[in-house]
């Protein structure tokens, strides 16, 4: 069995999962939601007003996060973070790991091939719902907002966004799937994640804001807009936010293979 | 006939939380031959769960060897999976997911064809409830699911912890005759069970653990020979009579409700016919008393 079959069976696997279609779904019906509400408020915008969605000018990323794509990158995040993390705990919960581990006992390759899985998922979902956000965007464009300022810079600058905030999806998918293979449960994985996120940041953030330039925030925040992170305490260069955002995923992705393949499977938690 | 199963000095100790350990596995050798139904009995927390666990590369043994279908368990056993099914514990599968949808999913991990699915499903007798959602299924037919998963594979080997826990009465003959029908196509049937009635009928071989060491081990027909104890059951109208007459005789005899249990050996049966028929009372029932694997198990376990 090659790490690509199992690729292929753990996408499927992760793709039959409720919690990814309810997601989704969701994310559907949130742009849906933005569509109507650009559609009925874009006549009465300010044409000026460069961050209605019906202006396509408005569309890629900024550095102060005001872009439509920006704003979809959060509620991406936050959906890839619990898909991940549901992919990872819940075969655990319902004890299906055991059943799986009778099928593919080396399991190495088969966290590998569900680390590999759940980033693909996650990056084509992620950049699915984000063309989907963006074309629900159209019909207030036609209508009454405006195509100024599309030219090949702008397509570039949509489609390049469209791919970092994927990126970044997918690297909390990863990262959330293998803290929920370490701790074995979906909630505590989660709640972990955002524990560290909110509050764990947030301290080191106030009282060492030197230290800030290490944190997940700040280099997701530099590697999103792919435009340098500057400020009295330090200067982040989007390829070093990158490369720290991978190698703290390598470090967690390293711990979780450990943990699943050497402890024991006693049963359903 | 070679060994399909080889265990050899296993020993599978837990660290306790607040310090100390408990030896779930204390030794245990055991050699599963091939082909036929193999039973694995023991009373709860006698390490048959553990054992099963350790053979399937669950749980990593603190010590000891393991052999399944010939390769070193746990290093080889990527190669000799494709050739075992099992089911351990309850079967778990996807709730929310169809009985099909479930074994085409496994299936796709073996590349096995989809036409499989529906087979493993008549076979166990999910055909007709395969498009229900796993989540709606009875623990019975969750283990009729589990059992059609193990089947996926059309292994050498299955291994089947509990398979008839939750099934009605009607649901363990079918898997009883379904597990005789596997062994009996050369299959070898590994078998955890409680049901020690359901074990004597459908078993070829058992082993009894206790404390996880494997106390008994052999044929059926020859462990329950050997724990045969000379004890012939005599059947006559007048039970006391015929107490009193074979006492008389230098039988040691005790009375049940129905019949007489007589101390001797079975060549003696004779000798008792003729003893109470020269005292004028004529038996109508004359067999050595039966061993059970019940009695025996309950005996070796106490």
């Amino acid at each position: 069995m090659t790490l690509v079959h199992l690729v292929i069976v753990e996408m499927r696997r992760a793709l039959h999962r409720r919690v990814v279609w309810w997601m989704s779904a969701l994310a559907l019906a949130g742009c849906v939601v933005l569509g109507i509400v650009a559609l009925a408020t874009v006549g009465e915008t300010d044409p000026l007003v460069a961050d209605h969605p019906g202006f396509m000018r408005s569309w890629p990323l900024s550095s102060d996060g005001d872009s439509l794509l920006g704003v979809g990158a959060g509620f991406l995040a936050i959906g890839a973070a619990v898909c991940g993390a549901s992919v990872g705990g819940a075969e655990w919960k319902a004890g299906t790991v055991t059943t799986l581990l009778t099928w593919v006992p080396a399991r190495g390759r088969l966290h590998a091939a569900r680390t590999i899985a759940a980033a693909i998922c996650a990056f084509v979902i992620g950049f699915v719902l984000q063309v989907a956000m963006l074309v629900a965007a159209l019909p207030a464009v036609v209508t009454g907002g405006s195509t100024d300022g599309t030219d090949r810079d702008w397509w570039a600058a949509v489609l390049l966004g469209l791919v970092r905030i994927s990126l970044v999806a997918s690297m909390l998918a990863v990262l959330a799937l293998n803290v929920a293979t370490v701790g074995r449960n979906t909630t505590p994985a989660l709640v972990a994640l955002a524990a560290w996120a909110l509050i764990g940041e947030g301290i080191i953030r106030g009282l060492r804001p030197g230290l800030a330039r290490f944190l997940i925030g700040e280099n997701v925040a530099t590697v999103v807009p792919w435009r340098a992170m500057e400020n009295q305490e330090f200067h982040r260069p989007p390829t070093l936010a990158l490369v720290t955002l991978v190698v703290y995923l390598a470090i967690v992705v390293g711990v979780a293979t450990v943990s699943f393949t050497r402890r024991d499977v006693a049963g359903a938690s | 006939m070679g060994s399909v199963i080889e265990v050899s000095g296993l020993r599978k100790e837990y660290r306790r939380v607040r310090g100390g350990r408990t030896v779930a596995v204390d030794g245990l050798d055991l050699e599963v031959p091939e082909g036929g139904v193999f039973g694995f009995l023991g009373p709860n927390g006698s390490g048959k769960t553990t054992t099963i666990r350790c053979l399937l590369g669950l749980v990593r043994p603190s010590h000891g060897a393991m052999a399944v279908l010939g390769r070193p368990s746990p290093a080889a056993l990527d190669d000799v999976m494709p050739r075992i099914g099992s089911i351990v514990e309850t079967p778990a599968l996807f709730p929310t997911m169809t009985g099909r949808e479930n074994l085409r999913l496994l299936a796709a991990i073996d590349r096995i064809p989809a036409r499989r699915v529906d087979d493993v499903l008549e076979a166990v007798g999910l055909a007709e409830r395969g498009r229900d959602k796993v989540r709606r299924y009875s623990l019975g037919m969750k283990q009729r699911l589990g059992l059609a998963a193990a089947l996926l594979k059309d292994p050498a080997l299955l291994v089947l912890d509990e398979p008839a826990n939750g099934l009605d009465p009607a649901g363990i003959r079918e898997i009883r005759e379904l597990l005789r029908r596997l062994g009996a196509e050369g299959r070898t049937v590994f078998v955890s069970s409680h049901l020690l009635a359901e074990v004597e009928q459908t078993c070829d071989r058992v082993a009894i653990i206790k404390r996880g060491r494997c106390i008994l081990s052999g044929r059926v027909d020859d462990v329950l020979a050997a724990a045969a104890r000379p004890v012939q059951i005599v059947g006559l109208d007048a039970l006391d009579a015929g107490a009193r007459v074979l006492r008389d005789a230098g039988f040691d005899v005790d009375v049940t409700m129905e019949a007489l249990r007589v101390g001797a050996a079975r060549d003696e049966g004779a000798r008792i016919a003729k003893v109470l028929a020269d005292n004028g009372l004529y038996v109508n029932e004359l067999r050595p008393e039966a061993v059970s694997l019940e009695d025996l198990f309950l005996e070796m376990t106490a």
